[in-house]
Parts: structure tokens; C-alpha cells; sequence
């Protein structure tokens, strides 16, 4: 039975999506958006916004703390570290975006399949996803570069990989209670065909969580971009990335410190703001979880 | 709604449907005939919505036979299942939960059309459509969840209406509903059987409903039929215990029938995956005895149209024990 | 069987709910009395109030509702004013309740005799509870007896998911009545089930009332069911009572236009050929409360005077009716035919 209606009640979203005035109304939300949107800015106009190139090199200023003529000082080859960080952030972001982002579609696409058409279908298709989700990352990760070379490129395919499985399990588990619903059954009895039952029907009411993961992804598949080009395997110098400026920081540690902390800030701010837009969302999106958090007794 | 108008437009023989060891429906033989309004009654476990499936082929492979106008169902290729689907509907049970929760009014009532490619002299507008279930039309551009129940249940028959079917199945059509949203949807479904002709399987646990409504009722326990007849003579004269159970259990607001004589169906209704042997109902009827426990009881004919499956119909009858009432 | 001081005594109870700015008066001027022994019906739709009702009266509302006016008072004590440890001995003991859906209302990782065990326990002092173990173990199997569960003695160690809904609901019955409280809520117990077996929990309701004397307030939206089981029934609409009275008054000479709408529209074979009645409009949203009498813009009576003031609850013949064609105070005129009952 419906709970008595108020008045003046705005129409509500959809359920399972959030508004904007949802997100940025939680100190959380909004915390995690202007993070974001200020990646975002960076990403578009970075070069613009660094005052030296990433690769000028200017051996004579080498290794210096930050000072009035570079902000976040100098790294060994007197590079501005600046402008390593902010042309770093396009290298971070768009290894992520584009990764997750490949991620999904695949995880979405194998996922969807497995768990609508069921059978032996789901069955290949999750003896394939187990498989590849029992290596290990980091030797998948490493394997695989190997094999392919280390490149940009390469990352984002090794990310793509990394990550698919999760994503066709989530859409996968999801599907399968989506397609008992009773409209799914409805639909069927109007002579609605299976393509357009997934296309129309399906697909857009499981989107929404798969965005949270997304958002909660992005910050891991930087990390992972990171730590394979801290190794060495990943994107290659001069690229600026985040992981290279790391592990040069760590080679010249005794001599200034300042590489690793901008580096490290760079990597914890952005992880904190996906995640909190990421959390942000998923409270919205799916209130049961936050108002368990919120319980109190009463009397 | 309307006299049999002649014709059986549904003939049900010897149907079975078993979900592994769960015997939903255990042979069935059922005729509804064109025209007419009939209420399928049972409690959980009576197989009755499995058998309303059935017949619009959404149960999965069923045995036996169930003929739509001559054609037999059970073996029909998907093209003939598509033009089957149109002229048989079904308007489900939860209202909100049937329909497309992202997809506003006005594109649910169309989308029949798109999915059947319908030519466009052949549609009704979602205005026509909204009118005929005594909609507003501002209803069209609201999402269902801003529906109330009865907004909601008054959509899924515009949209089972949408292709012109002549048969209608309604899944506990009153369900989820306050008592006055309930009888306008009985109201505007009688209303639109008159006007267009329909035939309707109504399904329901709700005697009162059935007894306003149905020209027939088939009564279903356990997967088989325990009684079928016109509605008054099986609403006054039962011929099965169980059916006079239900009478007995049905609370209509009317203080002077506390006095009544009452007839209490014993325990609980047992397992579909493990019915009783013989006649399914012996475990909790009054009358039960040897042959009941051993023999399943077939369908006889008891009064002119009444089919009653009990072994003991003649006795009671002659005893007057299944007449409730002051 | 009833009579004398009321057991249960609500008066002019106001409950009030907020959502972030917005608030709304789920509950208004709700009067209502218990008498020892007596089955008091609540019926309305949804969105009237009901279980409003019956959370406030064991002052379990929800975190964002608050009692903002009147008493409840069990046995001549002021409920409002009890601490919360004064209100958790007299939650079981005095008072029971329970709730429609059986399955969620009993604990699936204890087996029932515990439940029923630790339900007595809890309302025993620390010293009393030593060696009566095999004691409440006995009474436990004793009610679950009464209430109609076979083979007590076995299934007593049973878990809920062991049982079907309707012996749950048994078990939950037995649960509420083991420390014979005086009043026992029940809030739509039966609507889930069968309606064999709600026949047969009606039928158990109304047996215990007979052989304890135990009072029952009876909520449900489903008017048959209040007729057959309870003494005398409250009528209620958008958050307020609008008629009362003994079953048999109202039911067949219902006063209240809501009433009479809404015994007309439910089905039944006698109503063949007819339309049922239907009431234009909808229930007021209670954010947005109309000033006069809220049944006004769906009421076919409805004059010019019933939306200036609200209607007062006056009293007729025994009953009480929140309407202004039995307020001669109210200034409605009345009509000859206005009176009579829709059959």
C-alpha cells in the first residue's frame, strides 16, 4: 500500500538514478564532483596550464625544492615537476577512462549474455571469467605486457582484461534478477523479441550500478597504470606518468624528497574524489545501504 | 458481461504442467466458452495462474491438450505464437511491478504497436487508449512509479487492450488495491467486456470478486479442478466441500451471517511438490473416508452445467450438508 | 465478558511525522477505547492511519515520528510519560502485537522454543529466571498447543522456516499471548494467507478471546473480516476517525458517507448487474490538508458549510460520527433523502 503522498512533491527521479542537487547536497558528493571536474579541466587544457614543457629539460636547475620559478620544484633532469604532474594527469586519466571504460562494455556485453540466455552459454562464459580473474593482476599485468611490449596502449588493454570479469559478473548476477521481473514477462506476452527485451528493458535499469563501479574503478585502474609504469613496464619515459615520476623520486630520495610528495598527493586526491563521487552515487542510487548506516534505535 | 455467446473459444484437456517435482497442474479439462466471464479460484498451490500461463504458452513445454479456437498451442511456431499473443492478452498481477519502470505512459501504450509493427490506421492513440481505462490524459508523460495502484493497473489493461485482443486473462485483477480503487477496476472491466465483446479468464483467490463478476467459476486445489458451474448455482448450492470451505472462509461485511453455519477446511494446504494420494482435499475435509484416501475422485456432472469432482457429492447433497447460510 | 473501566484509553492522540523541512500529521484527534475483553475493530484504506495507530499506541514509531498531542493511557497509567524501561515492561506483558508478515517477524536462527523461552525470560528479574527453565519450557509447548500447532511437544525445537505461513502465524500468536497480556494488537495478521487459513485464525482470535478474556485491537483494510471477528469497529479516513460504533449498527446502518461509499463498493454476488460504487477523487495528500471536513470534495452530501470548519465527532444513538449532517450545531441543512444508507 502506498504511504500517504505530500503535497508539494517534486517529481522524483527515476529510481536508480541520482540528481545532481542528490549528489552534491552530501559534503562527500560534492567533495568527490569538484575533484572530478577539476581533473577534467586539467585534462582538457593541461599543457596550457604548465608553465614549462614536461620534457624541457634544464639540467642546471636539476633537483631543486619548489621555489617562485617552479611551484613543486625540479626533478634529476631539471624537468619542471609541475607540469610533469599536470600533463601526468592526462597520462592517468586517459589510461583509466579509456580502460574502465573498455572494461565495461566488454564486462557488460559478456556479462549480458551469460546470464540472459543461461545454460551452457553462462556456464563456458563463466569458466572463461573465473579463469581469467585466478591470475594474480600483477602477473597477468606483467605476462601479458611482455608479450605485447609496454606501451600506453598496452596498459589499457591489460586493464581492460584485469578488470572485464568483474564487470561481466556484476552485470551478469544482475541481469539474472532483472529478467524476473514481472515486466520482462509482460513484455514478453506483447510478442517483444529477446534483442529488444535486453536492449530496452534490461540494459537500462542495470546501468546504473555499473556506473558506481565505474567511479569506484577509475582510482584503481590509475593505481595499476602507476604501479606498471613505477615497474618500468608501462608507459614509457618521457611520458610523464605518475608511476615514473615515483620511482624517480625514490632513486633520488636522499637527495629531495619533492618528487614522491606531489607525485603521491597527485595519486591520493584523485583516488579520494572518485571515490567519494563513487560512494556519493552508490548511496543515492541505492538508499537501503545508507540507511542501514544511519539506524538508530529507537526507544 | 456478456451471454456464451456460442462457441468454446478454449478447450483444456488432460493438461499437466509439473515444475521437477512440484505437480502445479495435474490434469485439468476445462472449456471457456466465447463471451463469457470466468472466474478461476484457488488458494496458494492451486496451480491456477500456471494453467492461465499455459494457455498463453508462458509456461514453459505443458502436457495435454489446450486448443485456442480450434488451434492446439502447445505446438505452435513462433510465427503463429505471434499472432496468437494478439489476440490473447494478459494483464498481470502487481501493477507496478509489470510495467517498464523507465519508460514513460505514453511510450508503454505505444509500444505494443512498434513491437507488432502495426500499421498506423490499425492503432488506437494513447489518447483513445488512456480514455478507455478512464484515464486523464496528463497520465501519458508520468513514469510508473508516480502511478498510484489503480493508475497503474488501469495502464496494463489499456495496454493489453492495445492490439484488439478477444481474450483477456486477468491475474487477481483487484490485488494491491484499496477497496474503492478495486471496484472501479471492476467497474471498467465489466464496462469493457460489454463494449468490445471480450471473453475473460479472471483468476483469484477472492470468491467476492468471482461472485460479482463470473458467469462461471472453475474451482482449482492442488492442481486439479474440484468443482466447475454457472456462478450462482455453484456460489448456492457447492457441490464440493472445499468449494463450501471457501464460502465459509469468505468475510463479506455482513454482521448476520456470525450465526452462519460454517464449514473449516482442517490444516494447512499441503505441498504441490507432495499432494495427498487420492483425493487431494481428503486430508482436511470432514467427509473424507477410505476411498477418499485411496482413489482420486473424477469430474461428474451433478446439475445441469456443474461438474463436481468428489466421490461423496451424491450424499451430501441428498443431506443437505454443504448448504451454509442462515 | 466486556465491560466496566476502559481497558485501553486513547484520546485526542495527534502523531506527526517529518521528512527533512517538510512535516505531516499522519494521526489527528484519535479517540478510541478497550474494554477488557471486547474486540475493537480499525479498518480503513491505505494512507488512513491505522498503523500509525498501533505504533504509537507501543510507542514504536518510526525515528521520524513523534506523538505531538494527546494520551494513551493502559489501565488508567499515561503511557507518553513512561520512560523507556517502564515502556519495555509493559511492551509483551500488557501489551502484544502482532504484524501481518509472519516470516519476517520471528527470528530464523532461533528455534521457536527459545524464542518463546526468551520472551518470558525477558520479563522476569535476573534471580526469578534460575531453574525455571524446564517451567517455561512447558508453558511454551502448552500455548503452542492452544494456538493449534501439532506434535508441540516435537516441533517446539523446530525453526520458523519449518513451518508454513499459516502455522507461523500461529507461533507468532502464541508468542504474543504467553505472558497473557490484557491487550493484544493485531495489525492485518491475516492478510497474507489463505483464506482457509485466515478462517482459521480468525476463528483461534476469537476462541482466545472467549477462554482468556484477552482484548484485541483488530486493524485491516478488509471490512468482512471485521464484521465477522470484532464487537465494534472504528472507521477511519486521511488520519482521523470518522465513524464508530457496534459492528452490527454500522455495518448495516453506516452513517458516515465514507462508510456508506465504502460498503458499496465491495463486490459480491448480491451486487450483480449493478455498478459498484465508486468515490470520485482521492484520498487528500496529508501534507495538504483541506481546512473543513476532509471527506468534502468526494462526498456526495457535501454542502458549502462542510468546508469551512471541521467537522466535530458527535455522538448518535449510541455511536459517534465525525460528519456534520448529524451535527445540529453545523449548520447543514438536511435533506429528506439525505439519510438514508446505500445498500
Amino acid at each position: 500500500m502506498a504511504a500517504p503522498a505530500l503535497a508539494v512533491r517534486p517529481r522524483r527521479p527515476l529510481p536508480g538514478l541520482a540528481s545532481l542537487q542528490q549528489v552534491t547536497s552530501r559534503p562527500a558528493g560534492l567533495f568527490g564532483l569538484a575533484v572530478v571536474l577539476g581533473l577534467l579541466v586539467i585534462v582538457v587544457l593541461g599543457p596550457l596550464l604548465a608553465p614549462y614543457g614536461y620534457s624541457e629539460q634544464n639540467i642546471g636547475e636539476r633537483l631543486q625544492g619548489p621555489s617562485a620559478a617552479h611551484l613543486f620544484g625540479t626533478d634529476q633532469l631539471g624537468r619542471d615537476l609541475l607540469s610533469r604532474i599536470l600533463v601526468g594527469t592526462r597520462v592517468a586519466l586517459g589510461v583509466a577512462v579509456p580502460a574502465v571504460l573498455g572494461a565495461l562494455a566488454c564486462g557488460l556485453v559478456i556479462g549480458v549474455i551469460a546470464g540472459y540466455v543461461g545454460r551452457w552459454v553462462d556456464n563456458v562464459l563463466i569458466v572463461v571469467m573465473d579463469t581469467l580473474q585466478a591470475f594474480p593482476a600483477v602477473v597477468l599485468a606483467l605476462a601479458l605486457l611482455a608479450v605485447l611490449g609496454a606501451s600506453l596502449q598496452n596498459v589499457i588493454i591489460v586493464i581492460i582484461v584485469s578488470f572485464a570479469p568483474g564487470y561481466a559478473r556484476v552485470a551478469r548476477a544482475l541481469v539474472l534478477v532483472a529478467k524476473e521481473n514481472a515486466y520482462v514477462e509482460a513484455e514478453r506476452a506483447l510478442g517483444a523479441k529477446d534483442l529488444r527485451i535486453v536492449l530496452v528493458h534490461i540494459l537500462p535499469n542495470i546501468i546504473a550500478p555499473m556506473l558506481v563501479l565505474v567511479a569506484m574503478d577509475i582510482p584503481a585502474a590509475i593505481a595499476v597504470e602507476a604501479g606498471l609504469s613505477f615497474l618500468g613496464v608501462g608507459v614509457q619515459p618521457p611520458t610523464p606518468s605518475w608511476g615514473i615520476i615515483l620511482s624517480d623520486g625514490f632513486e633520488r630520495a636522499r637527495e629531495t624528497p619533492w618528487p614522491i610528495v606531489f607525485a603521491s598527493l597527485a595519486l591520493m586526491v584523485t583516488t579520494l574524489g572518485f571515490t567519494m563521487l563513487g560512494e556519493t552515487l552508490r548511496d543515492v542510487i541505492d538508499p537501503r545501504i545508507a540507511r542501514v548506516r544511519r539506524w538508530r534505535r529507537t526507544v | 458481461m456478456n451471454e456464451a455467446s456460442g462457441g468454446v473459444l478454449v478447450r483444456l484437456r488432460d493438461v499437466r504442467k509439473h515444475f521437477g517435482p512440484v505437480r502445479a497442474v495435474d490434469g485439468v479439462d476445462l472449456d471457456i466458452r466465447r463471451g463469457e466471464t470466468l472466474g478461476l479460484v484457488g488458494e496458494s498451490g492451486s496451480g491456477k495462474t500456471t494453467l492461465a500461463r499455459a494457455i498463453l504458452r508462458m509456461a514453459g513445454h505443458t502436457e495435454g491438450e489446450i486448443l485456442y479456437d480450434g488451434e492446439d498451442v502447445t505446438r505452435l511456431g513462433s510465427g503463429d505464437l505471434r499472432r496468437l499473443r494478439r489476440r490473447v492478452q494478459m494483464v498481470f498481477q502487481d501493477p507496478h511491478s509489470s510495467l517498464s519502470p523507465r519508460l514513460r505512459v505514453s511510450y508503454l501504450l505505444t509500444e505494443p504497436y512498434v513491437i507488432n509493427k502495426v500499421a498506423p490506421d490499425e492503432r488506437y492513440s494513447v489518447a483513445e487508449l488512456l480514455d478507455m481505462v478512464e484515464l486523464s490524459a496528463e497520465q501519458a508523460t508520468k513514469y510508473p512509479h508516480e502511478l498510484s495502484g489503480g493508475q497503474a493497473r488501469r495502464v496494463g489493461i489499456a495496454r493489453a487492450l492495445a492490439l484488439r485482443p478477444e481474450f483477456l486473462v486477468a491475474d487477481e485483477p483487484t490485488s494491491g488495491l484499496d477497496v474503492s480503487a478495486a471496484a472501479a477496476v471492476l467497474n471498467l472491466m465489466k464496462e469493457l467486456g460489454e463494449q468490445l465483446g471480450l471473453t475473460y479468464l479472471i483468476i483469484t483467490h477472492n470468491l467476492s470478486v468471482v461472485g460479482y463478476v463470473a458467469d462461471r467459476i472453475a474451482v482449482m486445489y492442488l492442481g486439479t479442478l474440484a468443482e466447475v458451474g454457472p456462478a450462482e448455482r455453484v456460489l448456492d448450492a457447492p457441490g464440493h466441500p472445499y468449494t463450501a470451505a471457501l464460502l465459509s472462509a469468505l468475510a463479506e461485511p455482513d454482521p448476520r451471517r456470525r450465526a452462519e453455519r460454517r464449514l473449516l477446511a482442517a490444516g494447512e494446504i499441503p505441498s504441490p511438490k507432495d499432494p495427498p494420494p487420492g483425493c487431494r482435499f481428503h486430508t482436511r475435509c470432514p467427509y473424507a473416508d477410505e476411498r477418499s484416501r485411496r482413489e482420486p475422485p473424477r469430474l461428474e456432472e451433478v446439475a445441469p452445467g456443474q461438474l463436481v469432482a468428489c466421490h461423496h457429492w451424491r450424499r451430501l447433497r441428498d443431506e443437505g450438508a454443504l448448504r451454509l447460510g442462515r | 465478558m466486556s465491560g466496566g473501566e476502559p481497558l485501553l484509553e486513547v484520546d485526542g492522540l495527534e502523531v506527526t511525522y517529518q521528512k527533512g523541512d517538510l512535516s505531516h500529521v499522519a494521526l489527528q484527534d484519535m479517540s478510541l477505547q478497550v474494554r477488557a475483553g471486547e474486540i475493537l475493530g480499525i479498518v480503513g484504506e491505505s494512507g488512513c492511519g491505522k498503523s500509525t495507530l498501533s505504533a504509537a499506541v507501543m510507542r514504536l514509531l518510526a525515528a521520524n515520528g513523534a506523538i505531538t498531542a494527546g494520551s494513551i493511557r493502559l489501565k488508567g497509567q499515561e503511557l507518553r510519560s513512561l520512560q523507556p524501561a517502564q515502556l519495555r515492561q509493559i511492551r509483551g506483558r500488557e501489551i502484544a502485537m502482532i504484524f501481518q508478515d509472519p516470516l519476517t517477524s520471528l527470528n530464523p536462527t532461533f528455534r521457536i522454543g527459545t524464542q518463546l523461552v526468551d520472551a518470558q525470560k525477558a520479563h522476569m528479574s535476573r534471580r526469578s529466571r534460575r531453574g525455571l527453565d524446564r517451567e517455561l519450557r512447558r508453558r511454551a509447548i502448552d500455548m503452542l498447543t492452544q494456538v493449534g500447532i501439532p506434535d508441540a511437544q516435537e516441533r517446539v525445537d523446530h525453526f520458523p522456516h519449518e513451518f508454513s505461513g499459516g502455522m507461523r502465524q500461529r507461533i507468532m500468536i502464541a508468542l504474543a499471548l504467553l505472558l497473557e497480556p490484557a491487550l493484544l494488537i493485531a495489525d492485518e495478521p491475516t492478510s497474507a494467507l489463505d483464506v482457509t487459513l485466515q478462517a482459521q485464525i480468525l476463528e483461534l482470535l476469537s476462541r482466545l478471546r472467549t477462554e482468556r478474556g484477552t482484548a484485541i485491537m483488530f486493524i485491516s483494510h478488509d471490512l468482512g473480516v471485521v464484521s465477522q471477528l470484532c464487537d465494534r469497529v472504528v472507521v477511519m479516513y486521511a488520519g482521523q476517525p470518522v465513524e464508530e460504533g457496534d459492528v452490527a449498527s454500522v455495518f448495516e446502518r453506516p452513517l458516515h458517507p465514507y462508510t456508506q461509499a465504502l460498503l458499496g463498493a465491495i463486490p459480491s454476488r448480491k451486487r450483480r448487474g449493478a455498478a459498484l460504487v465508486t468515490i470520485p477523487g482521492r484520498v487528500p495528500s496529508l501534507a495538504d490538508l483541506p481546512q473543513g471536513c476532509r471527506f468534502a470534495d468526494r462526498c456526495q452530501f457535501v454542502q458549502d458549510v462542510n468546508r469551512g470548519a471541521a467537522p466535530r465527532y458527535v455522538g448518535v444513538d449510541g455511536r459517534r460520527v465525525r460528519c456534520n449532517i448529524y451535527d445540529p450545531e453545523s449548520g447543514y441543512r438536511p435533506a429528506a433523502a439525505v439519510q438514508e444508507s446505500i445498500s
